[in-house]
């Protein structure tokens, strides 16, 4: 007890390296808590499958004529046929005044089935927002307030905040109409999107008569049967199984997640061995006398071993409690992705996330262990009798750094293999880390060598330059695993943003090329109302129809996938929009006559359909080959493409899902777009030109990543302050250094100098080491992990613009971390100083 | 005539802006002042209307509250008894002349949206039979989808309907009626007819429901013969009997101090008709007591009417339900017409578990004579859970 009190008073007496070591068990487990708990979050949701006001739907019946809407009174119909468990629903995508992409629902409240035992009369009126008492099945709004003026618009708290919208607002879309006050609705399961009465939404958006889906619930068996039996030919039953499974289409944004979050634990557990290191450095002496006194080593292992099981219980509880917050926090982040990319939805809880601390808590132990481990035995085989001296320290540095580039080369290897053979998202992601790691394991060594070569460099008149080389070389040893801990985040942090940047730039130039109409409508019109009109209004101008549907095959892995089908106009422009990547010969000619099939990257990549194999795309067209592979960016689903002709001979009852208008470019466009919208009665987002639409896509790529870049941001700040703990405690180890330089006559200002040109050395070293390992994460993260994770590949674009804050962040957050201390040591009189060094 | 007390209830916690708690019935009934205060804008019953068919028999969207409703106690082959609800409850959730909004969104007042159509229309439907008792409740709105409404109803042919739950003339005239609901496994389809004219209740049709002179317009078909099939859990029962046909309407049911409501309407053997109403007054009501109205109909349709001094009610027993203390025998005293009865339900728990819970249930009515015997209905509103 005394040996326990005696070894911890040591925290007492620095506090701050106490404070360090939890820092560094903290950062170790938040961002790993928060993807950890991200990602348990959506899978609930998925495997509770897609709500509407909690009532889960067991099939959708939609238009047979493909993405088009049914007429309401079908629906009415068959619900006065009896068929009971029926919901309509509209689904709408409009874009707010601020140039947000939202989701509207509508939905007839009165329609929806309600969870037992909360009847109607418990939809208690407005002026509950947000469920003061989520427990309450009184914390529902009434069902009065969606359905009569002024009517209501619900969300849920977390997307509001998200979208700024304050409690009563009235939101503005893009083309001036006014939605309806804004109400949060909490623990509806709401996500991302927004709910509002079906005739108010009809209104607003120009759909009159119009429903996307009708939801089927829950009814016996005979009642469904009879239902799918007596259903019109014009709807289409629609399985959930049929759909695709959410969990699958994710995996991969999810493990990305999941990854974004070991790197974060990864650098946490550097600065954890920081920490570690100086708290058993600082207390050699005190171990050296309790060793003299009669303590065992068996014994003070033991109680060392307790302290560092204190520290990981506290330290990953406040992680714990820091990473739910951030999880809630990211959450709606998270949501907007998933719904961009993928089309799920995910529900953002209302309160803070729990479960899952035992993953983190074990991680944190082992690698605490590990940590622990070689300091400790330094610490305990310590001879008993002689002082450290620092010779034997700086030797034991230089060896351990030459171990660890030995370890680090060897990762680099086991990188370059990986690049190399992996196919799977395991491997590539394996190959990213031991990219990573690698990096960060050989950075001491490489910095000892460029310390060394400088010094060569150096004429041995400049005698304080020579000293501060030498000086560094000897900083390295304490400092080179915080060193380490920030080129992690900065490799990282440089490697997505140049692979984002490629992509965007990739993705640019490929909507460039594919978007080869001037105007697209997305309106349900008649193809021939609109040729007959455009003969008259602008001859030159003529109009393509974009035909798709989907269909579940089995892929020559021998999986069940769904993919989508698209038609290609038969002409010129749009033909040669498609540039292919992969073909088989004279590839375009036999597609035209529709001989074959395109496929996507995605398709090609991940779902192995090579050019040359034989698809069956209907019954009427037999097997087909594939003939070529193009790139189809953005699409988190596999695609064939055909030709308009065989398209229809495939499916002759799907109608277009929307126009191209194509002509030369000196028709007026923007004239003849606001004659269309007035002739057709078409609202703004149904009539969308050219630039409109890259700049949505676009926009839509940029929030995708968001939630990446908040991340790695994220990443990036926890490491800064894990530098500046580290740096700080290396710095006030080193006061006696200064007391010697004072000693010897240096000034303040000439000591001030020195100490900011050392670490700023230092920093500026590990960017130089920096650029080509986050170049070559990029290329890993393009080439490797982008392909086998969503069936995308594209060419690395150089990024230097990003160095510059980079090594501005790095080399400020070292300075600002020497100069706290430094300031006290600059006041400190060389006689204090000196005094402490006896010590 | 019945149910007033569960549209009153659905007024006040649906329609109504402020808050409902989770004792909404207690409340309810606890509170209609608020009811008074929305009256603006609807038509308002008073005495003198001109009763006009068959339009009498479509909505009446002026006002607030309207329904039709059926009940009827049935027999099958063996003699065992069945009872069998049908009712549409149509509310009119804002006056016509504020259809238009005037703090919203100016592009959602455009009018002729069907799903925008302020007629809400409730159904409720319920059968009994020896061992048991199942009722249901279904929603829609009012509007008219090109040429099909979910909900709503019509005087020629005369229809009323939600889903496929329906009561409508089987030909061009009035009479017979069809009458189907079906839920799951369980259902009714029932044909009603009768020879004799309808009954105008009250004062020619005006129904006064309180003493300062309030009420409903109201009639009643209480001579239907029905005959048609019981699905009960997927067994077809052939069944026959007799039924009764309601209609009311008004913008006003219940005024400040009235708590709920006991109901009866009565076939007794000698083919006369009893209808019966007591509106309970709130105890901390300061009002004059219960108001209590009754009409004798003999086989003829000839009509005597009985005020609140004519009409003795005495609850023998209570039973427990739903946390609720509810009567469940009955002796009732008509002095001035020399009939004395007793009430039993057919089966205790006919408790209708619906948003607005109350007791709706085939009712036996036994006494010394063919005056005195015979079947019925009962409905029972507002009375307040019992915590403890």
């Amino acid at each position: 007890m005394l040996l326990t009190r005696t070894l911890f008073s040591h925290y007492r007496r620095h506090p701050v390296q106490g404070l360090f070591l939890l820092t560094g068990i903290v950062i170790a487990n938040v961002l790993l808590v928060g993807t950890l708990l991200i990602n348990a979050q959506a899978r609930a949701s998925y495997s509770t499958g897609e709500q509407v006001l909690r009532a889960q739907p067991v099939a959708t019946i939609v238009s047979r004529e493909g993405a088009r809407s049914i007429p309401e009174r079908k629906y009415i119909v068959l619900r006065r046929q009896g068929f009971a468990s029926l919901a309509p629903l509209l689904r709408r995508f409009v874009r707010t005044d601020q140039g947000e992409s939202i989701e509207l629902l509508g939905i007839d409240v009165l329609a929806m089935p309600r969870p037992e035992q909360e009847p109607l009369g418990n939809f208690s009126s407005a002026g509950n927002p947000g469920g003061a008492d989520p427990d309450s099945d009184a914390a529902r709004p009434g069902f009065a307030e969606l359905i009569l003026p002024p009517y209501a618009l619900w969300a849920s708290p977390a997307r509001l905040d998200q979208l700024g919208w304050p409690q009563g607002s009235m939101p503005v879309l893009e083309n001036g109409t006014k939605l309806p006050p804004v109400v949060p609705l909490a623990d509806e399961g709401l996500g991302h999107r927004l709910l509002l009465d079906i005739g108010v939404l009809q209104m607003l958006t120009s759909s009159a008569d119009e429903i996307s889906e009708i939801l089927v619930f829950e009814d016996s068996d005979v009642a469904l049967e009879a239902l799918r039996a007596q259903l019109p030919d014009e709807l289409k039953w629609v399985d959930p199984s049929a759909d695709l499974d959410p969990a699958e289409l994710t995996r991969s944004f999810h493990l990305n997640l999941a990854a974004m979050g070991l790197l974060a634990f990864v650098v946490g557990v550097f600065l954890i061995y920081n920490a570690l290191a100086f708290s058993y450095t600082d207390r050699h002496e005190l171990l050296r006398k309790l060793r003299v006194a009669g303590v065992t080593r068996g014994e003070l292992a033991r109680v060392l071993v307790l302290e560092l099981v204190v520290f990981v219980i506290v330290g990953s509880l406040l992680g714990f409690a820091l990473g739910s917050w951030l999880a809630v926090t990211l959450l709606p982040g998270v949501g907007q992705t998933l719904a961009q990319l993928y089309g799920v939805y995910i529900a953002y809880p209302d309160s803070l996330l729990s479960g899952g601390l035992g993953l983190p808590m074990i991680m944190t132990a082992i690698a605490a262990g590990l940590c622990v481990l070689f300091p400790m035995r330094e610490a305990l085989n310590m001879p008993v009798l002689e002082r450290q001296s620092s010779g034997w320290q700086r030797m034991t540095a230089a060896n351990r750094d030459k171990r660890l580039f030995q370890s680090g080369a060897a990762l680099l290897v086991l990188a370059v293999v990986l690049a190399v053979t992996s196919n799977t998202l395991w491997m590539a992601l394996g190959c990213m880390a031991s990219l990573l790691l690698g990096a960060a394991l050989c950075l001491p060594a490489l910095l000892r060598v460029l310390l060394g070569a400088a010094s060569r460099l150096v004429p041995s008149t400049w005698a304080r330059t020579s000293w501060l080389l030498a000086d560094s070389r000897y900083l390295l040893g304490p400092a080179a695993l915080a060193l380490m801990a920030i080129t992690l985040a900065l490799v990282s942090n440089g490697g997505l943003n140049t692979m984002i940047g490629s992509f965007r730039q990739a993705t640019d130039s490929w909507l460039q090329q594919r978007l080869v109409a001037e105007i697209y409508l997305t309106s349900e019109l008649s193809e021939t109302r609109v040729r007959d009109w455009l003969e008259q209004q602008a001859p030159a101008v003529s109009i393509a129809a974009r035909y798709t549907t989907r269909k579940t095959v089995q892929n020559p892995a021998g999986v069940n996938t769904m993919v989508e089908i698209t038609g290609l106009p038969d002409r010129a422009q749009f033909k040669d929009s498609v540039e292919l990547m992969r073909k088989v010969d004279a590839a375009k000619a036999a597609f035209g006559s529709g001989l074959g099939v395109f496929v996507s990257e995605r398709a090609w990549r991940l779902d192995e359909w090579q050019p040359g194999q034989e698809v069956q795309l209907c019954a009427g067209a037999g097997a087909l080959p594939v003939l070529g592979v193009y790139r189809d960016y953005g699409n988190p689903q596999s695609q064939w493409m055909i030709s308009e002709k065989l398209f229809k001979s495939c499916w002759p009852e799907i109608r277009p899902s929307g126009f191209g208008l194509i002509g030369p470019p000196e028709v007026d466009w923007d004239g003849l777009r606001a004659r269309l919208a007035s002739e057709f009665e078409l609202e703004d987002n149904e009539v969308i030109n050219q630039q409109e639409l890259m700049a949505v896509g676009l926009s839509v790529f940029d929030r995708t990543f968001s939630v990446t870049l908040a991340l790695n941001a994220l990443t990036l700040l926890v490491s800064s302050i894990g530098i500046f703990c580290a740096v700080s405690a290396i710095h006030h180890h080193r006061l006696p250094q200064q007391a010697l330089l004072t000693a010897l006559g240096l000034t303040q200002r000439e000591r001030a100098t020195l100490l900011l040109l050392q670490w700023g050395l230092l920093g500026l070293f590990c960017i130089v080491l920096v650029w080509p390992f986050g170049s070559l994460l990029a290329w890993v993260l393009a080439a490797v992990v982008t392909p086998v994770a969503f069936g995308w590949s594209f060419a690395l674009q150089p990024e230097w613009s990003y160095l510059p804050m980079l090594a501005l962040l790095a080399v400020g957050s070292l300075l600002l971390a020497v100069l706290l201390p430094s300031l006290q040591l600059l006041r400190a009189s060389p006689g204090q100083l000196l005094r402490e060094r006896a010590v | 005539m019945k149910a007033a007390v569960v549209v009153a209830l659905l007024l006040f916690c649906g329609l109504t802006i402020a808050a409902c708690s989770q004792e909404s019935e207690s409340q309810a009934t606890g509170d209609v002042a608020l009811l008074a205060q929305g009256m603006e804008g609807f038509s308002q019953a008073v005495p003198g209307y001109e009763f006009s068919f068959p339009q009498d028999h479509a909505p009446h969207p002026d006002f607030r509250i309207e329904w039709w409703y059926l009940t009827a106690n049935l027999q099958d082959a063996g003699g065992e008894h069945y009872g069998a609800q049908w009712t549409l409850f149509r509310i009119a959730m804002q006056p016509a002349s504020e259809q238009s909004m005037t703090n919203g969104p100016e592009t959602i007042s455009q009018p002729g949206n069907p799903w925008l159509s302020k007629q809400v229309f409730m159904a409720h439907a319920a059968i009994t039979w020896p061992q048991g008792h199942a009722g249901f409740q279904r929603y829609a709105r009012g509007g008219d989808h090109d040429g099909v409404a979910q909900a709503g109803a019509q005087a020629e042919p005369f229809a009323a309907w939600l889903d496929d739950w329906s009561l409508h003339s089987a030909g061009d005239e009035w009479l017979p009626l069809q009458a189907k609901f079906r839920e799951g496994d369980t259902g009714f389809q029932l044909r009603l007819d009768s020879d004799q004219a309808l009954v105008l209740q009250g004062e020619s049709g005006f129904s006064q429901k309180h003493s300062s002179g309030s009420g409903s317009y109201y009639y009643s078909q209480p001579f239907l013969l029905a005959e048609g099939n019981l699905t009960i859990n997927g067994q077809e029962v052939p069944v026959s009997g007799q039924a009764w046909l309601d209609r009311e309407w008004s913008s006003q049911f219940l005024q400040p101090g009235q708590g709920g409501w006991d109901w009866f309407a009565l076939h007794l053997d000698s083919g006369e008709k009893i209808m019966l109403f007591r509106l309970r007054k709130k105890q901390d009501s300061a009002s004059n007591g219960d108001f209590q109205h009754g009409v004798l109909i003999s086989p003829a349709g000839v009509t005597t009417r009985l005020d609140s001094r004519q009409i003795e009610f005495e609850v023998l027993e209570y039973m427990r339900l739903h946390d609720r203390r509810l009567p469940a025998r009955w002796r009732i005293k008509l002095p001035e017409i020399g009939r004395e009865m007793l009430i039993t339900p057919l089966l205790e728990d006919q408790w209708m578990d619906v948003d607005f819970a109350y007791w709706e249930g085939a009712i036996e009515v036994s006494g010394s004579n063919a005056e005195t015997s015979g079947r019925g209905y009962l409905e029972m509103t507002g009375y307040p859970p019992e915590s403890d």
